[in-house]
Formats: C-alpha cells, sequence, structure tokens
C-alpha cells in the first residue's frame, strides 16, 4: 500500500463488506439468543445458558462497535452487563428480567432490520435502556472488578457438576453446527441470485418445450435425441436448482417459543408450546412468507383457543394447554399444522355471529352444515377487531392468514371439536420457483399455476 | 515463501474481514470459531502467526494462550491479540501470557495488516 489513498479506499471498502457481513450474522446470533432467553425462562438458574447468552450479546456488541452501529452496541452492551451481573450472582433472573430481555432483543432486530451502513435515526433506544439500566440498578453493590471470562464449570474448584440436562445437549449441538458452518465448504449466495437463476431456467424450460415440440413435429432422428438430451438436462438444473433453495424450517420455528411466550404472558394464558419436523426442508421464499401466516394461527390459538387455567381444570383438562406447531413432507406438499386442545370452535355460535354482523341469511346458516359453519372463520368480515363476544375474536385476520397462504399456491383449512382442540392445516407446494409459463404442457406441471382453493 | 496466518474469533464478520485483509497481502489464511477449533487446526498445521480474539465459547482468547504457551511446539508462533477499547488489563494480561503484539478492536483492516507484517520484520 504505497498510496494514502488507496490505503484508504482499501479500509472503506472492507469495512463497508463487514457491516453486510455483520447485518447477516447478526441475525443469526440474535436467533441465538432468542432460543436461549426462552430456555432461561425454564432453567433460570443454568450457568452454560447464562454464559452462552452473555458470549451472544458480548459478540453482538463487539462486531456492533468495531463498524460503528452504536445503537446496537448500546442495547446489547447492557444486555452484556445485565448477565454479566448474573453471571457474578449479583442479579437473579426473574420473570420481569426476562421480559426486559425480550424487549431489547425486539429492539436490537428492529435496529438490525434498519440498519445498512449506519444507525437507523427512527429508531428510539433510550426506553428499552432505561428498562436495562432498571435492572441493573437492583443489582447488589459489587467492585466494578471484570468478570473472568468464559470460566468452565470445570474449572471453578468445589462446584458440583451440573448433570447433563436437555438444553446442555441442545447447546452442544448448537456448537457443534456453528462449528460445522464455520469450517465446511459452504457458500452463502444472495437470494437475487438463484432468482436470477431460476428466471433464467424458467425462459430455458420454455424454450426447451418449444423444441421438443418442434422435434416431434419433424421425426428426425438426431434432431430427437438432442431435444431428449436437452429436455433430460433442463429437467436436471430445474430440480438442482429447486434442492439449493430448500432451506429447513428450523430457523423459523426457532423464533416461535419467544413469541408465544410472550403472547401467553400478555394473556395471561398458561400453556406449552410443542415443536415438531423442525428439518422439513421448503423452499426460502415460502419460509420467510409463512411467517405470518403462523403467528396469526398461533395467536388465535392463544387468545380463543386455550381457556384459563381455572376453566381446563373445570373441565378436567390438564391445567396448562398445550399448543403444536408440526411440518412435514408429503409428497410434493409440506404441511404445517398449528393445534391446540383448547375450547374448539362451536358450529352454532359461528352461525350466530355471521348472522350477527349480516355475512348470512338465517336462511342460509339453517341449510349449513356444521363444517361450512365452522369454515366461516375463513370470510373476510367475519373477524372484528371490537371483542363483543369471546368467539367475535376468533376470527381475527384469518382472512388475512388465508390469502396469504394462497398467494403462495397453499390451502387451509381447519378441523375442530368443541371441547377438544382446534387443528388449522396448512398444505403448500414445496417449492414456489416458476410460477408461470404456458398452460397445456402436461410433461411440466410446474408450468401451470396450481389450482387455488376455497 | 507465504506465511501462515490463524484466525481464532468467534464473530464471522470480523473473520471473514482479517481473512481478506491478509489474503490480499499473500499469506495463507485459515479461520477457526472459537479457542478449541483453533487448537485442533493448530495440531494439524503449522503457522507463523495467530490473531485471537479474547471472548469465545468454549476456550477463550487467554486459556488459549496459555495452552499453546505452556507448549513447547507452538514456542515460534506469534500472536496478535485483538483487545476492546478500555480494556486496559487485557493487554497488560495478554503480553504477560506471552502474546507478541495487540491490536485494539476497532481497527482499520491496514492497521492490522501493518501490525502482521511487523511481526516478521
Amino acid at each position: 500500500m504505497t498510496d494514502k489513498n488507496d490505503q484508504e479506499k482499501f479500509d472503506a471498502q472492507l469495512l463497508a463488506q463487514m457491516v453486510e457481513d455483520f447485518l447477516e450474522e447478526s441475525q443469526e446470533l440474535l436467533d441465538q439468543l432468542n432460543l436461549n432467553l426462552t430456555r432461561l425462562e425454564d432453567n433460570p438458574e443454568d450457568e452454560e445458558l447464562i454464559n452462552e447468552i452473555f458470549r451472544n450479546a458480548h459478540t453482538i456488541k463487539g462486531t456492533a462497535s468495531f463498524i460503528g452501529l452504536d445503537k446496537i452496541k448500546e442495547v446489547a452492551h447492557k444486555m452484556e452487563d445485565v448477565f454479566g451481573a448474573i453471571r457474578k450472582k449479583a442479579l437473579k433472573v426473574n420473570a420481569s428480567l426476562i421480559d426486559v430481555m425480550f424487549e431489547a432483543l425486539e429492539v436490537l432486530t428492529l435496529l438490525k432490520d434498519k440498519s445498512r451502513t449506519k444507525d437507523p435515526a427512527d429508531v428510539d433506544i433510550s426506553w428499552v435502556i432505561n428498562n436495562l439500566l432498571g435492572i441493573l440498578g437492583g443489582t447488589l453493590p459489587e467492585s466494578e472488578e471484570r468478570i473472568p471470562e468464559n470460566k468452565t464449570i470445570a474449572e471453578k474448584p468445589g462446584q458440583i457438576p451440573i448433570p447433563k440436562s436437555k438444553i446442555q445437549n441442545q447447546a452442544a449441538e448448537a456448537a457443534a453446527v456453528r462449528k460445522t458452518a464455520s469450517i465446511s465448504e459452504t457458500i452463502r449466495v444472495p437470494t437475487e441470485r438463484l432468482d436470477n437463476f431460476m428466471n433464467l431456467v424458467g425462459e430455458m424450460i420454455t424454450s426447451q418445450n418449444r423444441l421438443s415440440n418442434f422435434s416431434d413435429k419433424f421425426k428426425n432422428a438426431e434432431l430427437s435425441i438432442i431435444a431428449s438430451a436437452i429436455a433430460r438436462l433442463t429437467s436436471q438444473i430445474h430440480t438442482g436448482l429447486m434442492s439449493v433453495r430448500m432451506v429447513p424450517i428450523e430457523k423459523l420455528f426457532n423464533k416461535f417459543p419467544g413469541v408465544v411466550r410472550n403472547l401467553a404472558r400478555e394473556r395471561n394464558k398458561e400453556l406449552e408450546l410443542i415443536i415438531n419436523g423442525k428439518d422439513t426442508e421448503l423452499d426460502k421464499t415460502v419460509i420467510e412468507q409463512i411467517y405470518d401466516p403462523l403467528v396469526h394461527l398461533l395467536r388465535n390459538a392463544i387468545d380463543h383457543g386455550i381457556e384459563s387455567s381455572e376453566k381446563r381444570q373445570e373441565q378436567g383438562k390438564s391445567p396448562v394447554g398445550q399448543i403444536s406447531l408440526s411440518a412435514w413432507h408429503s409428497q410434493n406438499n409440506v404441511i404445517i399444522e398449528v393445534a391446540d386442545d383448547g375450547q374448539g370452535i362451536d358450529p352454532a355460535r359461528m352461525k350466530q355471529v355471521a348472522i350477527q354482523k349480516g355475512i348470512i341469511t338465517e336462511e342460509k346458516a339453517l341449510a349449513m352444515t356444521d363444517d361450512q359453519a365452522i369454515r366461516l372463520i375463513f370470510l373476510p368480515g367475519f373477524s372484528s377487531a371490537e371483542k363483543v363476544t369471546d368467539i367475535s375474536g376468533r376470527g381475527v385476520g384469518m382472512d388475512v392468514v388465508k390469502e396469504n397462504v394462497q398467494k403462495l399456491r397453499g390451502m387451509v383449512d381447519v378441523r375442530t371439536k368443541v371441547g377438544k382442540g382446534t387443528t388449522f392445516h396448512i398444505q403448500m407446494p414445496l417449492t414456489l420457483a416458476i410460477l408461470s409459463g404456458p398452460f397445456g404442457q402436461g410433461k411440466w406441471p410446474d408450468l401451470c399455476p396450481a389450482p387455488q382453493y376455497g | 515463501m507465504n506465511r501462515k496466518v490463524l484466525v481464532v474469533d468467534d464473530s464471522s464478520s470480523i473473520r471473514k474481514m482479517v481473512e481478506f485483509a491478509l489474503k490480499s497481502k499473500g499469506f495463507l489464511v485459515t479461520s477457526a470459531c472459537d479457542g478449541q477449533e483453533g487448537l485442533e487446526f493448530l495440531a494439524r498445521e503449522r503457522y507463523d502467526a495467530i490473531i485471537l480474539d479474547i471472548n469465545m465459547p468454549r476456550l477463550d482468547g487467554f486459556e488459549f494462550l496459555k495452552k499453546i504457551r505452556a507448549d513447547e511446539a507452538y514456542a515460534s508462533v506469534h500472536v496478535v491479540m485483538l483487545t476492546t477499547e478500555g480494556q486496559e488489563d487485557d493487554k497488560k494480561a495478554a503480553i504477560s501470557l506471552g502474546a507478541k503484539d495487540y491490536i485494539v478492536k476497532p481497527f482499520k483492516p491496514s492497521e492490522l495488516i501493518a501490525a502482521v507484517e511487523s511481526l516478521f520484520k
């Protein structure tokens, strides 16, 4: 570097790239934080977990400060301080502490989403900083000495080793995943490039179809050999590219324990969330777009499905409600189900509400089967922001859920049993890629839009 | 001859930046995401220098440094520690544990290059 200008340019270029890398890296760290905080709530004394959260916050703080994202740095720094105090046993984990941590996490996510090359000006962090300071204000007075970092439990003499719990296993798993991620031969590619690629493959399939049709007409041996070779290769490229776009649904599902936890707290419901099929793979775009509908369904289950603990006990149910979120593959579809063991949907009440709201006439209601009545939930206008009755809120956003799922060429359905619970069933094609093309080419069903349901 | 550098840091964006900076100067660079992985790499291959972060999961920078300084086989490997602004004790600890130099974060890529190049002068 002989020229000073060159050197400055070089530095600026590398640091700009680093900001981009950090915004990507921080999403992973925030996901880890989210998961770890959720686990901490069930295991408030787990030192390994506390250490890990401390390190998550520390890494975010360190890198954000490196590249001058001061707001992220400040919030992460205060979180680190809180967990530093917990490690020193100057603070204890309790529900309000965890609440503030989730608030801080939300602010960090917002900052991350809005930061490009510098701090977003319109995100206010003072309130969350104040809340964090409030928590730190509750620490027992202690000297300002720095905490020794990353002491493992085994190194502290006289400490009884904690029995290896599930959480620790999961932590070890996470560490193993992180480790492979850094040494295995993978590359990250912007989705945009894959999309461009996908469009080209779409064009290619169209041209290849024309070639096949043309060759069928000409009955030329050599031409048909070439045409079928091209057809085979195109099909292989298509399948290969689709598989590149497939990612496990795990990253998305890992967000939900935190979401559900917050909602349950807000609504004063006791429940547990069971997640199945985390490693189910589907198209990245589908994963991104299914988040909102799933949050709607979970919120709905918490608001209106799961009853209060008292009510559940009166009915001889376990006081803790259960919501399960499951995903699996079925042929070329992926199925996602949100099921609760709550009060179910009463078809008679559905009809009543729909009549009140003028969505259906009384005659029509009489002619309706129970199944049809329950599906009224998906009609626009059925849901209402005002909670006139406990059932009126049941449909909040359900028409939107249906619409969003249909945009993904999927369908959503509901099964319910009064007093037993409700299951929402979403079925979607594995991949969104290549949506449009000539109709009627039976050989390439992918080229035809799938039928719309409902 | 191209010198080999091992970068040990748990932040992937810092790792990438350091890697890129050093590679642009012809160094051969390998990255590890924590001290434990760093030790594994070190056992498999000979390195001329190590860029070492402090706070990392599993095995932190100081513990890592203690371990390699206790091993004759790694006596000739230079260590540059990445410290954080304001943590004066870290700098002293790094040097007393056997690091050759330290760089305070945030640093510019060119500063890092200068520090690593001066190790071999």
